[in-house]
């Protein structure tokens, strides 16, 4: 089977008959397994979305019920409602959208630098930077907030874009996927008289959609359902994002399982846009490509 | 000769000046927010500091501490075996996934979906349904085992010994999704010329997948690979909400470690000291990788 | 490479410069801040509170401000499970709170609580109303918070499922194995149909509370009474009168949910459960009747002898308005912050005839029985020090009773190892206290 080439697919499917028909119970097999991990995959989420139209009561109880006896919408109603979620929404995009581009920007760069250009410290340096990710995020904290006590950044979004802005992930990234780019493509450019940044930009940049796309996917999502930094960071509620407002349905002896789980629901959305949308670049990152045949 | 060095010595500067102008903006951020901090918390590995007051010089009494120390010599253990579990069943199932998801499929879109969608749900969501999943006696594992005739099958993620793996699966479940993306990504940087050289030769599906996909696919495996360890054994937030570390100890972990001691316990110094040996664990998973892959990573 | 340590180096100084002098200034902070004010000019306060209690004392505040117009406070608040690293995190970073909610003992060794014996005895605060408990609150001799609820622990019984039974209600003078038959009568059905003699949230003090009842402690140096406490445990599921323990860990079972589900005969919780079920009502969530009775005791201990957890509220030392910090302090633990918490059903920390009044009510709102807890003997879940909670009942009591309850150690060999880790990880770092 053709899995790689896409063109290809559309002609497979007018091949004469017996072989067709080779293929097709294949096809099934394999629609099958993808169907059934897929099942697999979406189940919890099918849980939270029913558990977000249940009763309090009718959540935790055997055999599941995956669809309620009745439909309590008031629960989205209750979470919208009660608590600001439209400041959350606000703010939570305001993060994730600042910090997302200012992620791409800096660590492409970075990103380039490591992969293309030879200096003495690039290895030891580059080094440095994937042994700080091998620290776990906890023992950094408290460092982190005096810093920003300083900074006078504490209680404002700004803090946590900046953190959330320099990650060495990001840098890690798009070096590996700038190094699988032949280096002829570059030495083709500067003899066209480019300098380092129009290769970066007019070059590197167009063929590294897919990178992209997954950085963009990456960092979203994490600064959208990042809990620990707001928690730390923010203290005024009008500044509070989705992950720290959705906490109000937890309180020291009770969880309002039933409002949570419509709140997470009402909290996900965004993220699997983000995802579908930043997909598509994965198919056409390849369509796009300098390097045809 | 005495020409050609000195033209390698210029080509150096300018290569260096180039280098940190591209550098600069991300280099202003790392060092600000998060080498200093990192290097400060290993002073503080060597403090007796609580968060308030006086900062008290301790030395090395810290790690001499966690040399008999019962709580971090188990949850030592424990990350261990669950890197070496979850890891290469994460990545190798990543795989699968992503070449089957690559392309020549209809619904393309919906599927990957489904596949990420774990990644984005809610944790505490997760936790919820594993939960009900592994229920010991009403759970629809355990249903399925005991008409199958067994008997006594495992509590899962109420038995200590099989809590870890329960644990595991669930991140394994959680975390394909995102190694698929990675994957997915690779794939479309693949040049189509590879493919049709190939063909050209003669090869089947399965001689492409070793000659070209996979030689193709090395510098993001090893990518995965680097990141894969790191992320496992910083696993928490699964742990936290699925299991507390419990039942007994046996899903206590470093990280939940650390963040009880510094959290929970107040001991900031202490558990700084239990963060860099968890460093240094990393640190040398990933230089035996970074020695492996001059082997097999194809730049 | 080498420019590039140095740089490192000289902002790694700043750094520390930066982290000294900031600690500095707050040490100034506190030595500014003896000078007493009493003036009328306008002061703004900032309090951390429980997210459970935001409302209570938003309500006080409405009240307390009538009085005190100068006195202006915001409160701000956090998720429960996160709020002492969260507040802990804003206080070392300097940032102030004048005033703060929670046990003490999570907070004692930041130093930074101010001990309030001076203002207690300027503002002639009744001290007795805080009864035997108020020992709790002192640390080296001075008191470092006061109290505003205790969190006693309570039975909580379904009336309509006695009545169906026709088993008598739970008398307010059992012994634990009294309970165990209780509940052993109650328990019938299964699947759907199953309803439970009794309920017992998942925490470790729900099994070694009857030790503590007989005045053991978690801390001592024998914890061989707790041998008979956690087999209590392990008999009552044995009998099926609760919830299995790994049923209940695996679903993240709820008292609360449990108990308002109508088959569970008896709940062992604390008094916040009555604001609850009361709410459960006003929602019209509840089809059935309850009351309240003290808690099991073991043979030889005095009826109505529970356990209590005080949740007080603590001064920090460099608040730059002590004095009126105090006087807040001093409404919602004192007498008019008691009346009400009581007559919301909490039980206060302060008590005297008037809370009493509060707490009974007019005698329309359930549950019947309150009374009974003006009069208990309690002992603390455990010793206000730091670390017992979240090192020795949260961890070494957790894990290992656990183990017992799983079946997968004996109680002798729990309860060993327990006394043993006891010994090696508390003892060891805070001395035979």
């Amino acid at each position: 089977m053709n899995i790689a080439t896409g063109t290809k697919t559309e002609a497979a499917i007018y091949t004469p008959a017996p072989k067709a028909r080779k293929i097709s119970i294949k096809q099934i097999l394999k629609y099958l397994a993808i169907i059934i991990v897929s099942l697999m995959m979406v189940l919890p989420f099918v849980w939270m979305l029913s558990a977000s139209l249940k009763a309090e009561s009718e959540i935790f109880g055997f055999p599941i019920k995956w669809i309620p006896e009745t439909l309590h919408w008031s629960n989205y109603k209750d979470v919208w409602t009660k608590v600001p979620f439209h400041i959350y929404y606000l703010n939570t995009l305001k993060i994730a959208v600042i910090t997302t581009i200012l992620v791409i920007i800096n660590s492409s760069l970075a990103g380039y630098a490591f992969a293309k250009i030879k200096f003495p410290e690039s290895n030891r340096l580059f080094f440095i930077y994937i042994a700080t990710m091998m620290i776990p995020y906890q023992v950094m904290m408290i460092p982190q907030f005096m810093l920003m006590k300083e900074l006078g950044l504490v209680n404002s979004h700004w803090s946590l874009i900046l953190l959330g802005a320099f990650n060495p992930f990001g840098v890690f990234l798009f070096r590996q996927f700038f190094i699988s780019i032949p280096d002829e493509l570059l030495e083709a450019a500067r003899i066209d008289g480019l300098n380092e940044f129009g290769i970066y930009w007019r070059i590197i940049l167009p063929l590294s959609k897919p990178a992209i796309a997954t950085l963009v996917i990456f960092s979203f999502m994490h600064s959208w359902n990042d809990f620990l930094g707001p928690l730390i960071y923010l203290t005024s509620d009008h500044l509070y994002t989705l992950q720290l407002g959705i906490q109000h349905f937890i309180t020291e002896y009770n969880t309002e399982y039933a409002l949570l789980m419509a709140a997470a629901v009402s909290a996900i959305v965004p993220t699997i846009i983000v995802y579908f949308l930043a997909q598509d670049h994965f198919i056409k990152g390849v369509a796009n490509t300098g390097i045809k045949g | 000769m005495k020409q050609k060095r000195r033209s390698s010595s210029t080509t150096i500067r300018r290569n260096r000046l180039v280098a940190y102008t591209f550098l600069l903006p991300n280099i202003i951020g790392f060092l600000l927010f998060i080498l200093i901090p990192v290097i400060a918390s290993f002073f503080m590995s060597f403090t007796s500091w609580n968060g308030f007051g006086v900062i008290e010089f301790v030395g090395i009494e810290n790690y001499k501490n966690l040399l008999h120390d019962a709580n971090f010599r188990i949850s030592f253990i424990n990350s261990i075996l669950f890197t070496l579990i979850s890891v290469p069943v994460t990545l190798f199932l990543s795989i699968l996934i992503a070449i089957a998801l690559n392309r020549g499929i209809r619904f393309v879109k919906v599927f990957r979906t489904a596949v990420f969608l774990p990644y984005v749900t809610a944790t505490i969501a997760v936790a919820a349904v594993w939960q009900l999943i592994f229920n010991p006696t009403m759970g629809p594992i355990n249903g399925t085992l005991m008409k199958l005739g067994i008997d006594a099958p495992p509590g899962w993620l109420s038995s200590p010994s099989w809590a870890l793996v329960s644990v595991s699966v669930v991140y394994i479940w959680h975390s394909v999704g995102y190694y698929m993306i990675l994957f997915l990504a690779g794939l479309q940087n693949i040049p189509d010329h590879l493919y049709e050289a190939a063909e050209l030769d003669g090869a089947g599906p399965i001689a492409k997948f070793f000659n070209v996909t996979l030689p193709s696919l090395s510098p993001v495996i090893f990518f995965t690979m680097i990141i894969g360890v790191i992320n496992s054994f910083k696993v928490f937030d699964l742990i936290y909400v699925l299991t507390g570390g419990g039942p007994g100890r046996s899903t206590h972990v470093l990280v939940y470690d650390i963040y009880n001691t510094a959290f929970k316990q107040f001991e900031y110094g202490y558990a700084s000291a239990m963060a860099y040996v968890l460093f240094l664990l990393i640190l040398i998973f990933s230089f035996i990788q970074f020695k492996g892959q001059k082997k097999w990573v194809n730049y | 490479m080498k420019r590039l340590f140095s740089l490192i180096a000289i902002l790694l100084v700043c750094f520390s410069l930066l982290v000294a002098c900031s600690s500095g200034g707050t040490e100034k902070g506190s030595s500014e801040a003896e000078k007493p004010k009493d003036t009328n000019e306008k002061v703004s306060l900032k309090m951390a509170v429980f997210p459970a209690d935001e409302e209570v004392f938003k309500t006080g505040y409405e009240n307390f401000k009538k009085d005190h117009p100068n006195i202006e406070i915001t409160f701000e608040t956090f998720p429960q499970q996160q709020y002492y690293e969260k507040i802990r995190m804003q206080l070392s970073g300097g940032e102030g709170y004048d005033l703060f909610t929670g046990q003490m003992d999570n907070m004692i060794d930041t130093g930074i609580l101010e001990p309030l014996d001076s203002y207690i005895k300027e503002s002639e605060v009744d001290v007795a109303g805080y009864g035997t408990m108020y020992d709790s609150f002192k640390a080296d001799g001075k008191v470092l918070s006061l109290p505003y609820r205790k969190s006693n622990w309570m039975l909580y019984y379904n009336k309509t499922l006695f009545d169906e039974k026709g088993v008598d209600y739970p008398s307010d003078d059992m012994t634990w194995d009294d309970f165990r038959e209780l509940a052993k009568k109650m328990t019938s059905g299964s699947g759907e149909s199953k309803v439970y003699g009794a309920y017992l949230q998942q925490w470790p003090q729900t099994w070694y509370m009857s030790a503590v009842q007989d005045g053991a402690s978690i801390i001592d140096k024998d914890l061989t009474p707790f041998k008979d406490a956690l087999q209590i445990r392990i008999d009552l599921e044995k009998d099926g009168s609760i919830m299995k323990w790994s049923e209940q860990v695996t679903t993240g079972a709820h008292y609360n949910a449990a108990f308002q589900k109508g088959n569970i005969a008896m709940n062992l919780i604390g008094d916040w459960h009555v604001a609850q079920l009361r709410q459960a009502e006003t929602e019209g969530k509840l089809n059935f009747d309850w009351d309240v009775v003290p808690i099991p005791h073991p043979e030889g201990v005095a009826k109505n002898t529970s356990l209590a957890l005080p949740v007080s509220i603590m001064m920090n030392k460099n608040t730059k308005h002590p004095q009126e910090a105090f006087k807040f302090l001093q409404y919602m633990t004192g007498k008019d912050g008691a009346e009400l918490l009581a007559s919301q059903g909490y039980l206060t920390g302060y008590m005297d005839e008037d809370v009493e009044k509060a707490y009974l009510g007019d005698g329309t709102q359930k549950p019947e029985n309150l009374h009974y807890f003006l009069e208990t003997k309690e002992y603390p879940e455990y010793p206000m020090l730091p670390g017992v909670k979240n090192i020795v009942a949260e961890q070494i009591f957790k894990q290992e009773g656990e183990l017992a309850l799983l079946g997968q150690k004996s109680v002798d060999d729990a309860i060993k190892e327990i006394t043993k880790r006891v010994k090696d990880e508390w003892a060891s770092k805070y001395g035979d206290k």
